[in-house]
């Protein structure tokens, strides 16, 4: 570990004075919290369908040990980091640096992701107890995990902003490669937090439930910010298709991956018999509006950002809404029920012949006025989530430490 | 007696001839109150099992499982799996074997994971190779702990919490302030002012989410309370009517909201031909008890005539199984006023019909507790008491201390007036059976030579286990299934004995588990037990000789 943060230093140095080495010009602790970002969204889904196909896991089952490979890399690579600038390092390097806590030097890329570090090592004897306390893992949501969640959010976002101050350190002094490192780089760790996001809220995106506005509303809450402030923050076209493709590939892929595993359920009571992991859900199609967020900043950047909002907001929901309303009416079909879109996917402590494995919940079926409704409630809560986004993109386009 | 209609009869001719069959060895023990392990002791194939069960106090948890095979075979496999009700053998996932412990000869144990509230079960499977034995042990998978978190993991916790809170106050502020300075520029003024800023955001925003976050904590807190095992409010009456003293058992279900299925009263089953087995026993002296059998009124209320017991206050503890094998115990209290045609009745059994009996012994707490060296039963010492009839029983232990939490079999000799060894019957299908009190009312539970499980919640389990069933939706009708039970119950009462012990007693083969050649003269009852915590307990057995029901009662301090 420790040659790698010296090795990243010296390529720092070089590139100072040798622009043509310019790949090699992105320190690889960056390389290192993309990395470890992949590994513990990766180790998160994987989490989920384990927990649907196998159900019984232990401190190190492999889902796991994913996901703090990740954490662990993160606060390794990033924490040697912080404490090579503030104690090893010369006050040129200091001064691109953030001083904290009056002996510490880092970026902040660097600080969130030992915070998410620490988060998620805290998570652990908070949520065993927890287990001792009030149960064994039966929801995604309870206050341990919220607190890993954020710590694997944090790491998320930290590997983002860490690429974003490169991006906005080196402006145009890096050459076409080491540009479209830094922009595909920027794409997967977008992507990686959007998938992250998306997981956090996911319980609202069960097939079953996309004919009802809540998932609309709580999709107009949770993806205009993230998408929007990407977008304005990356200085380059597309940046919010290059996210929304990440997401959707990384999602997609898990689908077609996972069930390549044999699994065999080890908790009671089991009422689908499964020989394989079940994929958690297929990606929803925030492809379709990134699209349209994409081509309003392209032409509209300098509106009113309120105005602007407003758009971004009309966009998002009147591509979102119908490609996935319509979407969700094919993934009913007995076509979305092969490997492509996983839609046989279905947890073991689920009897097979519920009806809503291929239906939609008569609870959660919106249609006529209470659609429309729905929709207008949905408006100014995505012009909330968008104008949000535009702020943070802002801010986003400035960090440069 | 009226004559049986054709769901009484069917359950009569197929269901509940096996039911009651095998019940007849179940005399309820499933005891809540204080006792949460259970204590399984059988034979799988030729080999002694000796089980016990630790569930967890939390659901979903994990289950504490240890098995001891006194005889050591080698070349076995012993495994487990947890088996629902709602579930059956189909939906349970496959065995996880139990692990030998080392340095303990024939002792294994394992861990098993319930995920769901309600009634369960432990399925043993021994293998030894084609053969292949299974036995159920039923539990009751609910939550009953509520737990506090020690203090050294709150003091690491809070070290981390007030470090990730200055850290992500401090991310506020760097986000706000440092981090858009451009590389090698100083922090001027109007940097300062956004880091205050950001300082000041950044203490916002962490006051919410810790605010959120303990409003979140408490509202789980809650929910976890509301799903805790709430056992049933029970309130017990003494009421004069003209042919006697009654006890009227009144209980209240209001409080349930978890298991309301699994816990219904209208899905009460009998155990051993009797729906309830209520016992009391009267407060601080303990020196009456009483083993008795009321009527269901209706599904809350139930009725019994009291023998003729001294004044005073008693505890009432009220066994019931249901349909699903969810046994429990309610408790309740009892107050008997002086009466004027009341005369103590002192050290004398008297049989009320044929199912009930009553006794008095010494009070405690006036009598040493200590063995009697004079008495040796096989080179061991013993604790003497006197039965009713010219009876004695001596409690066989090496040292008369018990440890609570040990796994102990206790051991006692019957004889006769002339100091033989007494010629033991079949009462209610064992050798004997025995109550367990602390002196405080803390812990009651009610054993067996079989060990501290419901055989009727066993019964229950494996007959569901054959039909293939899962779910609750294929449960009988609520008000049918009561009016047959009645009606099987009323068809047993006015059996005459024999037919109706032909009945009971079903194709049930009489197994003694003490087969060592030592013991031979004697006439001894084994009881597997845990103490489960330490304290002075007072211990009933009763068993069966020359046709009539004896009770004596032990003393013991367990540390």
């Amino acid at each position: 570990m420790k040659t790698y943060a010296i090795t990243a230093v010296l390529t720092e140095e070089k590139v100072a004075s040798d622009v043509k080495e310019s790949t090699r010009l992105i320190p690889i602790y960056v390389y290192a919290s993309v990395f470890a970002s992949l590994c513990i969204v990766i180790g998160l889904i994987w989490d989920i369908s384990w927990h649907m196909s196998v159900g019984r896991d232990g401190l190190f089952s492999p889902p796991h040990i994913a996901i703090y490979v990740g954490a662990l890399i993160a606060g390794v690579f990033s924490g040697i980091k912080v404490l090579k600038t503030s104690f090893w390092s010369s006050t040129e390097e200091k001064s691109q640096a953030i001083r904290f806590w009056g002996i510490f030097h880092g970026s902040l890329g660097a600080m969130f992701c030992i915070w998410g570090a620490f988060a998620m090592l805290t998570s652990a004897p908070f949520d065993d107890w927890w287990h001792n306390t009030y149960g064994l893992d039966v929801q995604i949501l309870s206050p341990p995990h919220v607190l890993l969640g954020l710590g694997m959010i944090m790491i998320q976002f930290g590997a983002m902003i860490s690429v974003t101050a490169l991006q906005n350190r080196l402006k145009d002094a890096v050459t076409a490669k080491a540009g479209l490192h830094l922009q595909w780089m920027f794409a997967l760790t977008a992507g990686i937090l959007l998938t992250m996001v998306y997981v956090l809220v996911s319980q609202y995106f069960w097939t079953f439930r996309m004919h009802g506005v809540l998932m609309y509303q709580i999709a107009a809450l949770a993806f205009p910010l993230f998408m929007v402030s990407v977008t304005y923050a990356a200085p380059y076209p597309w940046a919010c298709t290059k996210m929304a493709a990440s997401y959707t590939f990384i999602m997609a892929a898990m689908v077609w991956i996972l069930p390549f595993f044999p699994a065999e359920p080890l908790l009671s009571p089991i009422y689908n018999f499964i020989t394989h992991m079940q994929p958690y859900h297929f990606p929803v199609l925030l492809i379709v509006p990134a699209i349209g967020i994409d081509l309003v900043l392209m032409r509209s950047k300098k509106m009113n950002k309120w105005l602007l909002a407003g758009l971004l907001a009309v966009v998002f929901l009147l591509l979102f809404v119908p490609a996935q309303w319509y979407f969700a009416e094919f993934l009913q079909t007995e076509a979305a029920r092969g490997w492509f879109f996983g839609r046989s996917s279905w947890a073991y402590m689920t009897p097979p012949d519920s009806f809503i494995r291929y239906n939609f919940h008569p609870e959660y079926v919106d249609t006529g006025w209470s659609l429309v409704k729905g929709l207008l409630i949905a408006l100014p809560i995505a012009a909330i989530s968008s104008r949000v986004g535009l702020s943070w993109g802002n801010w986003m386009k400035q960090v440069k430490r | 007696m009226g004559k049986l209609d054709e769901t009484g009869e069917k359950m009569i001719r197929n269901k509940f001839i096996g039911l009651f069959g095998i019940l007849a060895f179940a005399y309820l023990s499933m005891g809540h109150v204080g006792s949460p392990g259970v204590i399984f002791e059988g034979m799988m194939g030729d080999y002694r099992v000796l089980a016990n069960v630790a569930p967890p106090d939390v659901i979903p948890g994990i289950a504490i499982v240890s098995v001891i095979l006194p005889d050591n075979p080698t070349d076995i496999q012993l495994e487990a799996r947890p088996v629902y009700w709602s579930a059956g053998l189909q939906g349970t996932p496959t065995a996880d074997p139990l692990k030998p412990v080392l340095d303990e000869p024939g002792k294994y144990e394992g861990e098993l994971w319930f995920m769901q509230m309600g009634a369960s079960s432990v399925q043993l499977i021994l293998t030894k190779g084609a053969e292949k034995y299974e036995v159920v042990v039923p539990i009751m998978a609910m939550p009953t702990a509520q737990k506090d978190m020690p203090q050294e993991l709150g003091m690491v916790l809070t070290g981390l919490g007030v470090f990730l809170v200055i850290l992500l106050v401090t991310i506020f502020a760097s986000a706000m302030g440092d981090s858009i300075r451009q590389p090698g520029e100083a922090r001027n003024q109007k940097g300062q002012r956004k880091r205050v800023i950001g300082t000041a955001v950044g203490a916002v925003v962490v006051g919410l989410l810790l605010w959120g976050g303990k409003a979140w904590w408490d509202a789980e807190a809650r929910l976890y309370n509301e799903r805790l095992y709430q056992p049933f409010s029970g309130t017990s009456s003494w009421v004069e009517k003209a042919d006697g003293n009654y006890l009227h058992l009144k209980v209240d279900s209001t409080e349930l909201k978890y298991g309301a299925i699994t816990r219904q009263l209208s899905y009460m089953v009998p155990d051993h031909g009797k729906l309830m087995h209520l016992f009391l026993i009267r407060k601080n002296d303990l020196d009456v008890f009483a083993h008795l059998h009321p009527k269901r009124i209706d599904s809350l209320n139930y009725e019994v005539q009291l023998p003729p017991l001294p004044a005073g206050a008693y505890h009432v503890f009220a066994d019931i199984t249901r349909y699903t094998g969810f046994a429990e115990t309610i408790v309740s209290d009892l107050i008997i006023p002086e009466t004027s045609n009341f005369q103590l009745a002192s050290n004398r059994i008297v049989q009320l019909g044929r199912d009930d009996t009553y006794t008095y012994s010494n009070p405690v707490g006036n009598k040493p507790l200590l063995l009697d060296g004079d008495i040796m039963v096989c080179g061991k010492p013993g604790i003497k008491t006197d039965l009713p009839g010219g009876y004695s029983a001596i409690w066989e232990t090496e040292t008369g201390k018990f440890e609570a939490g040990r796994l102990y079999s206790l051991d006692f000799a019957l004889f006769d007036a002339d100091g033989q060894a007494a010629q033991l019957e079949s009462y209610l299908g064992m050798m004997g059976h025995a109550v367990v009190l602390k002196h405080d009312g803390s812990v009651f539970i009610h054993l067996h030579p079989t060990g501290t499980y419901s055989m009727g919640s066993q019964q229950m389990l494996l007959e569901r286990f054959e039909t293939g069933k899962t779910g609750f939706s294929n449960l009988p009708g609520k008000l049918t299934f009561m009016d047959s039970v009645d009606r099987v119950l009323a068809y047993l009462d006015a059996l005459p004995d024999t037919a109706r012990d032909s009945l009971l007693m079903g194709d049930m083969v009489h197994t003694t588990y003490v087969d060592d050649p030592a013991h031979e003269a004697h006439s001894m009852v084994r009881f597997p037990y845990a103490f489960p915590q330490p304290g002075d307990y007072r211990i009933w057995i009763q068993v069966k000789i020359n046709g009539e029901i004896v009770n004596g009662a032990f003393d013991v301090e367990v540390i």
